[in-house]
C-alpha cells in the first residue's frame, strides 16, 4: 500500500493550471510588463480597463516621440504639476516612472557611477540609474520641488551633470498650526516660484486663464475618478487592484493624454452602472485600504486580489478625493493643491494625514490598512505614528517597506501581505 | 501518537477527519502532519530545492508509516517558504501562510496560547493568537537582517565548530557572560572570531550569541505585546541555548508542548485542510460548485 517513487503524480504540476488567478502561480510571472499583460487578459470584459492598461503603457515612448518632433515635455515631481505644465503645452512625466522593463543596471549604476552609498533608498537610486541610462533620450527639463525630499534634490544635482535642465521650485512648507496669514504668506510664496517656473521653461508669462481651464478640467477627472471609486463600492472586483492603482496614477498627468484619460473614466463609469457584480474565487471580498507609496512589484497586487483582498481606498499622494482647491489666481490653486488642505500631498507632519486617511477608510468599508513605504525612505517613520494611530481605532494595519527598483516582491512581502488578508478573512 | 496525547485538551474533537496533511517547506527543513484515524503521524526532511519534490518525499514517508496512498488523501494544505509551488493532481490542496499555520498548530497544542515566537532558518517573528480559535490577531515578521534567525546560528555553530544541535546544548553550560554588541550579522561573525582569539571558551560564545539573537526577537514580542500564554515555535524551537536566552531577556516561562514545536506550522496547515476539505463538502451539499 506504501507510495512508489514513480508516483509522478506527487511531483508533477497540475497541466490544467492556465488562468494565472491562482497565487501558486504568482513565481511565473515576471516583470511589470508581464504583469500588465497577465492583468489585461483578466479584464478582457472591461474595454475601458484596457484602454487605461494602453494609456498607461504607451505614455512615456509617445511622450519622446512628442519630443522628438519638437513638442516640449518635461518629467516633474510631485502629483501636482498638471495644469500648469498643460497650460504651457507641456507634457508632464512624473520623474518616477521609469522604464517598466526595470533594467537590472539601474542601481548599479548609482553605486559605481554616482558613487551613492547603499544605505541610499532605492526609489533615488533607481531614479538616478533611470535617468542615466535615458540620457541620451529627448526629454531633458527635469521640474523639481525642493520641499519634497533631500535624497532627490540631492539626485536631481547629479544628474544635471548629465545633460538634463534642472528647474527648481523652492521649498515651502505648510505652517503645522494652519495659522491663516502664515499660510497666505507661503501660498503667495510659492504661487511666485511657479510664475517664476513658467518663464524659465518658456520665457514668457503663463496664461493664467490656460491654467484656470486646466484646474477646471482637472477637477472633472477627480470628480469621475471619485464616481469610480464609489461605483466600485458595490462591485470592487471590476477592477482590479494593479488596474485601480493604474487609475489613481494616471489622474495626476492623465498618462499625457487628458482627453483619453478621461473618454476612459467616461467608458468605466458606463461598464460599472451596467456590469454584473464580480464574485471573488476566495468567497468573501476583504476591502482594503493601501496608504503610502505605490510598489513597483506588481506581484504584490496580484497577491491581494488572488487572496480574496480588493484596495477600495487609496491614500497615495494624488489626492484623488477632493479638488483643488479655489484661490483668486489660479496659481495660488496649485499652491494650495501643493501644501494640500490637510498639510500637504506628502509634505509635512503626518499626522495631518490622519484624519484625511480615516475617512477614506471609512467611507470605502476597509477593514484594514496596508501601509507601504520605500527602503531607506524617512516615511518610513511617517508610517508607523500612522499605524499607532489606527492600532488604537482597532483598525488592524501592517507595514510593508519594499524596494523602488522594478522586480519580483520578496517572498516575505507576499507572505506578509497574504497573512494581512488570511487575518482579516 | 494518538492525537489525545498530543492535542490540548478539548482539541481532539476539533480534528475529526482523517486522511488530512499539513506540509510545511521551511528554508531549511521540511515537516509533514498527517491526522490519520485517531493518530497523528509527524515527517520530517531536509528541504530540497525543488518544494514539489520535497513534499512528494514527505507524502512517501508518511505513506510508508501508515500505508495511505495519495488516493486517500482527502485534502492536503502546504505553508512555508516553499508553499507557493506545491499543487498536485491527485488530491486537492490549497496554500495557507505559516504565520496563520503556526498560529492555528500552537493553539492546538496549547489552547491558551496568545504569543507566539516563531524562528525559522531565515526569518523569525512573533504573532498574536486569539486563544478562542486561534485565528491571528497580529504579527510582525523581521526579515531584514539574519540575526536572530536560524541561518545566523547555523553559521555560528561553523564558526566555532559545532553542530548546528550542539550550539544550544552547549551555550547552556557557559559560565562566563560575554557580550556580542552588533545586532548584525557580519559584524557579529567578526566578533566570534576575536572573542575566539582572545582565548574566550566556545560555550560561553555561543550563550552570547543566543542573547544577542534574542535581543531582536524580544523586540518584536513588545512590538505585539506579550501576553501569556507564550509558545516557542519553528525550526529553531527545540534549541535548548535559545528557549533559555529568550525566557531570561523576556523574563516570561515559554510553555513546554507534547509535539516538538517544529512541527506547529504542519499541523495547523493540516487544521487547515480539513477546513477546506469541509469547506468543498458543504458547498456541494448546498449545490455551490
Ligand atoms: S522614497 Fe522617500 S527618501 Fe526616497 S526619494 Fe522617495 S520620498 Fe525621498
Amino acid at each position: 500500500m506504501s507510495l512508489t517513487t514513480t508516483d509522478k503524480r506527487l511531483v508533477e504540476p497540475v497541466k490544467s493550471f492556465a488562468s494565472g488567478s491562482d497565487i501558486r502561480n504568482l513565481h511565473k510571472l515576471h516583470g511589470q510588463l508581464t504583469y500588465i499583460e497577465q492583468s489585461k487578459k483578466e479584464h478582457a470584459y472591461s474595454p475601458a480597463v484596457v484602454k487605461l492598461y494602453d494609456l498607461a503603457l504607451s505614455y512615456v515612448a509617445d511622450a519622446e516621440t512628442h519630443a522628438r518632433n519638437g513638442g516640449r515635455v518635461a518629467r516633474v515631481m510631485g502629483p501636482w504639476m498638471a495644469p500648469l505644465m498643460y497650460a504651457m503645452d507641456i507634457v508632464p512625466i512624473p520623474l518616477n516612472e521609469l522604464d517598466r522593463s526595470g533594467s537590472d543596471d539601474t542601481i548599479t549604476i548609482a553605486e559605481d557611477h554616482f558613487q551613492l552609498p547603499k544605505e541610499t533608498c532605492s526609489m533615488v537610486s533607481s531614479m538616478l540609474g533611470d535617468l542615466y541610462l535615458h540620457r541620451d533620450r529627448p526629454i531633458k527639463d527635469l521640474v523639481v520641488f525642493n520641499g519634497r525630499c533631500e535624497p532627490l534634490n540631492i539626485a536631481s544635482d547629479l544628474v544635471a551633470a548629465e545633460g538634463y535642465r534642472v528647474h527648481r521650485i523652492e521649498a515651502v512648507n505648510r505652517p503645522l498650526d494652519n495659522d491663516p496669514e502664515r499660510l497666505a504668506v507661503t501660498v503667495r510664496f510659492l504661487a511666485d516660484e511657479l510664475a517664476d517656473l513658467a518663464i524659465r521653461l518658456t520665457g514668457k508669462p503663463v496664461d493664467l486663464a490656460r491654467v484656470e481651464f486646466e484646474i477646471a478640467r482637472s477637477n472633472r477627472i477627480l470628480g469621475k475618478v471619485r464616481r469610480i471609486f464609489d461605483l466600485r463600492k458595490s462591485n470592487p472586483l471590476y477592477i482590479k487592484t494593479l488596474g485601480t492603482m493604474f487609475m489613481v496614477t494616471g489622474s495626476a498627468n492623465f498618462f499625457g493624454k487628458p482627453e483619453q484619460y478621461e473618454a476612459t473614466l467616461d467608458l468605466l463609469i458606463e461598464e460599472l452602472i451596467t456590469a454584473d457584480y464580480i464574485r471573488s474565487a476566495r468567497g468573501k471580498i476583504v476591502q482594503l485600504a493601501w496608504v503610502g507609496g505605490r510598489s513597483p512589484a506588481f506581484g504584490l497586487y496580484k497577491t491581494i486580489d488572488d487572496c480574496g483582498g480588493a484596495v477600495t481606498a487609496w491614500a497615495t499622494p494624488n489626492s484623488w478625493s477632493q479638488d483643488w482647491p479655489r484661490a483668486r489666481n489660479p496659481l495660488e490653486s496649485i499652491a494650495l493643491q501643493i501644501l494640500g488642505k490637510t498639510g500637504g500631498n506628502g509634505l509635512g507632519s503626518p499626522v495631518h494625514r490622519l484624519k484625511p486617511i480615516e475617512r477614506l477608510v471609512n467611507e470605502f468599508g476597509a477593514s484594514g490598512i496596508i501601509f507601504y513605504s520605500f527602503l531607506g525612505c524617512f516615511r518610513g517613520v511617517h508610517q508607523e505614528i500612522q499605524r499607532d494611530h489606527f492600532q488604537k481605532l482597532a483598525i488592524p494595519s501592517i507595514g510593508l517597506e519594499g524596494t523602488f527598483h522594478v522586480g519580483p516582491p520578496s517572498g516575505q512581502l507576499l507572505t506578509r501581505i497574504r497573512a494581512f488578508i488570511e487575518m482579516l478573512s | 501518537m494518538n492525537k489525545h496525547d498530543v492535542l490540548a485538551d478539548g482539541k481532539v474533537s476539533d480534528l475529526r477527519l482523517t486522511n488530512v496533511i499539513g506540509v510545511d517547506i521551511g528554508s531549511r527543513q521540511a515537516k509533514a502532519v498527517l491526522v490519520y484515524g485517531e493518530e497523528i503521524q509527524t515527517a520530517i526532511t531536509a528541504s530540497g530545492v525543488d518544494s514539489q519534490e520535497t513534499a512528494a518525499r514527505l507524502i512517501r514517508k508518511l505513506g510508508k508509516q501508515t500505508g495511505i496512498e495519495p488516493r486517500d488523501i482527502a485534502y492536503l494544505v502546504g505553508t512555508g517558504y516553499g508553499r507557493i509551488a506545491l499543487d498536485f493532481d491527485a488530491f486537492p490542496s490549497e496554500v495557507v501562510t505559516e504565520i496563520s499555520c503556526h498560529a492555528m498548530g500552537a493553539h492546538f497544542l496549547n489552547a491558551g496560547t496568545r504569543t507566539i515566537i516563531d524562528i525559522g532558518g531565515q526569518d523569525s517573528k512573533a504573532i498574536k493568537v486569539d486563544p478562542d480559535n486561534g485565528r491571528v490577531v497580529d504579527f510582525v515578521m523581521n526579515d531584514k537582517c539574519a540575526a536572530g534567525t536560524g541561518r545566523f546560528l547555523e553559521k555560528v555553530a561553523e564558526l566555532l565548530d559545532y553542530t548546528l544541535e550542539e550550539l544550544g546544548e552547549k551555550a547552556k553550560l557557559s559560565e562566563k557572560k560575554l557580550e556580542i554588541s552588533s545586532q548584525c550579522v557580519v559584524f557579529a561573525e567578526s566578533e566570534v572570531i576575536s572573542l575566539k582569539a582572545r582565548g574566550e571558551r566556545r560555550e560561553d560564545i555561543a550563550a552570547a550569541i543566543h542573547f544577542a539573537s534574542a535581543r531582536r526577537v524580544r523586540n518584536l514580542v513588545n512590538r505585539v505585546g506579550l501576553e501569556p500564554e507564550l509558545v516557542f515555535s519553528g525550526g529553531v524551537s527545540n534549541n535548548p541555548g535559545m528557549r533559555f536566552a529568550l525566557e531570561e531577556l523576556i523574563g516570561h516561562p515559554i510553555r513546554t508542548t507534547k509535539l516538538d514545536m517544529v512541527y506547529a506550522g504542519a499541523l495547523g496547515a493540516a487544521v487547515f485542510a480539513q477546513r477546506y476539505y469541509e469547506g468543498i463538502h458543504a458547498a456541494a451539499e448546498k449545490g455551490v460548485a
